[in-house]
């Protein structure tokens, strides 16, 4: 339903320099299905998503979405693409106008895309907000009188305001405690299911993306180096960085957690402004060869449905 | 014993009331051992540990109980003594690496000031070349290059190892490390626990990680305690707490969140609700409200902490009436009184 093809976003520097956020990804998303994105921070997984709903114009490559390529979408196209992609932000203090009430910010996008009027949009607020777990008296309350995951529960029903089908959920409970994030987590399951929704879902939560995505594509430095089945990818990783990345989550079991063979990485991630043309993760990984420092490696299929970027893959 | 906390209170005073953010709180660490505080944000974790620094002014705080030191109680110490033992005998691990550091003061300078702060006679030359070993003991490469650079040159991650190096340039004997990790990726985590590890091995010092990570707890913990509503609910070894969990929190927290050796169609269990206003804490249990196993006993009255028997014997203990001694009888007069159990499906 929705397709990236060889996606790229750059940022042109102050000063010189290209900063490649988004460097080549390609994947797509099955409708109904959730995709997984994950990686370390400044790896490019929220400029993917933001690009995928056209808040950032592509550099390169083209966003497909119900098979027609957005760049290319007519005017009425396009709004109505507006609609129908719609985004949860990750820090619900922050996404939400202080000086708006509930009603008011889950109401903008109905009255923009003009899909209801009067009583019935008032009807549909109440709808939305008992939808994901908030009262009717809440409607006429400031965000800053909400918990975060209160807060959080006003951004989903925003999002949901506009009937969409693709939701692109930037680390939606990252912000929250844990006993609340569990509960973010079970409602967004639930109304995907109930509203039949396509998810992006970007995180850094390794453990939690394995739970809630069918497929996971792994990204480091701008480009996607492993996508597969969640139970594929967590079962055996093919890429170097996946390995270390799964390894470097704690397991919250202390017997378990003690006898785990760890790979543990030197160094940071570089930094993406003109990144060297090999493999990206070539100077951190502890398999690497000169022919990964020279050139990219290709993206191949090593199992049905697992995809790859290394030269090495099976070393 | 390095640091015994008892009978802890604080409480501030606000516009809006008065707040007991930590309310009761028995803590001990002993040699070489590393202890981990876990809760969620406001659970009075951080009060906790800034309370043993000294760190909270009294006035505006009410402080009560006792914090003792190697039986020196720290409480009751005239500020002039305590910074002799501030940074020099307990170090602290600041949760975000980017603001605990001054950025208009060469990284080599500061983490100098903690060492001269103590030992006024050392000589600048002789404490540049201390502040040098120790940046190379927590991984910074080039540590004499290193020396002349600002905050703002370095990643999250080594601007975490500054921050420790500052932390252990006197050999403290307990290190409190606040959410040390918080605001780093997964794979630098790695590298930060693996080094606090380390340096606990190596300086034989104690540690007292704050977290709300269990993983991070399974990683490093020989002993936790589990806060919730500024109380310890649940205290014990890490084995213990973990296998065997025996407060409904406790459980809660480990399910609500999974695992990546989970099986598939493993569910996650979420607590309903939120933790309690601490402006007006709760006479019975913090957690009643949103227990499923909640009885009526647990609105009214306090729990006490009651130990846990496994298959071992005595375990561990925790801070709930379900484990009274004469809980079966206990459950079941409540049962006959006709107020039972808030029900099993209560839970969503």
């Amino acid at each position: 339903m929705v397709e990236a093809r060889n996606l790229k976003v750059h940022f042109g520097l102050l000063g010189g320099g290209l900063l490649k956020a988004v460097d080549g990804v390609s994947f797509g998303i099955g409708a109904g299905r959730t995709l997984g994105l994950v990686g370390e921070s400044g790896c490019g997984k929220s400029t993917t998503g933001r690009a995928l709903l056209g808040m950032y114009e592509p550099t390169g490559g083209e966003v497909m979405f119900e098979g027609k390529n957005v760049a290319k979408m007519s005017g009425r196209e396009r709004v109505r693409f507006t609609r129908y992609g719609q985004m949860i932000f990750q820090d619900p203090y922050s996404s939400l106008n202080p000086r708006m009430t509930v009603s008011d910010i889950v109401g903008e996008g109905i009255d923009i895309h003009g899909i209801y009027r009067g009583r019935e949009r008032m009807d549909r607020i109440h709808e939305l907000l008992s939808m994901v777990g908030l009262e009717r008296a809440h409607g006429d309350r400031f965000p800053h009188e909400f918990s975060g995951g209160q807060r959080q529960r006003i951004g989903i029903a925003r999002a949901l305001a506009v009937e969409p089908s693709f939701v692109v959920c930037d680390e939606p409970i990252s912000a929250l405690d844990v006993s609340i994030q569990s509960q973010i987590v079970n409602l967004l399951m639930g109304l995907q299911e109930r509203l039949s929704l396509t998810y992006l879902f970007i995180s850094h939560d390794l453990s939690m993306v394995k739970y809630i995505c069918e497929r996971v594509a792994v990204m480091y430095l701008g480009v996607i180096v492993e996508l597969a089945a969640s139970d594929q990818l967590y079962r055996n990783p093919r890429h170097p960085y996946t390995r270390a990345l799964l390894s470097a989550i704690p397991v919250a079991n202390p017997v378990k957690e003690r006898a785990r063979a760890r790979v543990i990485l030197e160094g940071d991630v570089p930094s993406p402004i003109d990144p060297p043309p090999g493999c990206r993760f070539a100077g951190r990984c502890p398999a690497a060869e000169a022919a990964c420092v020279q050139t990219a490696p290709e993206w191949r299929e090593v199992e049905a449905g697992h995809f790859t970027a290394c030269w090495r893959e099976g070393a | 014993m390095p640091l015994a906390v008892r009978d802890l209170e604080v409480s501030f005073r606000t516009y809006g009331g008065s707040v007991s953010a930590v309310r009761g709180v028995n803590l001990d660490v002993s040699e070489g051992e590393c202890l981990a505080i876990v809760g969620e944000s406001g659970c009075g974790k951080s009060v906790t540990a800034q309370t043993v620094m000294r760190l909270i002014p009294s006035p505006p705080a009410e402080i009560r109980g006792s914090v003792t030191m190697d039986g020196v109680e720290l409480l009751a110490l005239p500020e002039k003594r305590m910074k002799e033992i501030r940074g020099a005998k307990i170090g602290m691990i600041f949760q975000d690496p980017m603001t605990s550091l001054d950025p208009t003061m060469q990284i080599g300078k500061q983490i100098m000031e903690a060492l001269t702060v103590h030992d006024r006679g050392l000589k600048p030359l002789a404490a540049a070349d201390r502040v040098i070993e120790v940046l190379g003991m927590v991984g910074i490469p080039n540590p004499e290059k290193q020396f002349r650079r600002y905050a703002y040159e370095f990643s999250g991650g080594m601007r975490q190892r500054v921050v420790i190096a500052m932390a252990v340039i006197c050999s403290p004997r307990l290190l409190i490390a606040d959410e040390p990790t918080t605001a780093l990726d997964v794979t630098t985590q790695a590298q930060i626990l693996d080094l606090i590890r380390d340096l606990k091995t190596k300086l034989r010092t104690s540690v007292v990680i704050i977290t709300h990570d269990m993983g991070v707890v399974a990683n490093m913990a020989d002993r936790i305690a589990v806060f919730y509503a500024g109380q310890v609910v649940e205290e014990g070894r890490s084995e213990d707490v973990f296998l065997n969990p025996s407060h409904p929190y406790t459980a809660a927290l480990l399910m609500s969140r999974p695992s990546l050796d989970w099986d598939r169609g493993q569910k996650l269990a979420s607590v309903p609700g939120t933790p309690p206003d601490l402006f007006a804490p709760p006479a019975g249990c913090g957690f009643f409200d949103r227990c499923a196993a909640a009885m009526e006993v647990c609105r009214e009255a306090l729990p006490e902490f009651f130990e846990t028997e496994n298959h071992e014997g005595v375990s561990h203990r925790s801070l709930c009436w379900l484990h009274h001694p004469s809980g079966k009888t206990e459950l079941a007069r409540w049962l006959s009184g006709g107020r039972g159990l808030k029900g099993e499906d209560s839970q969503c």
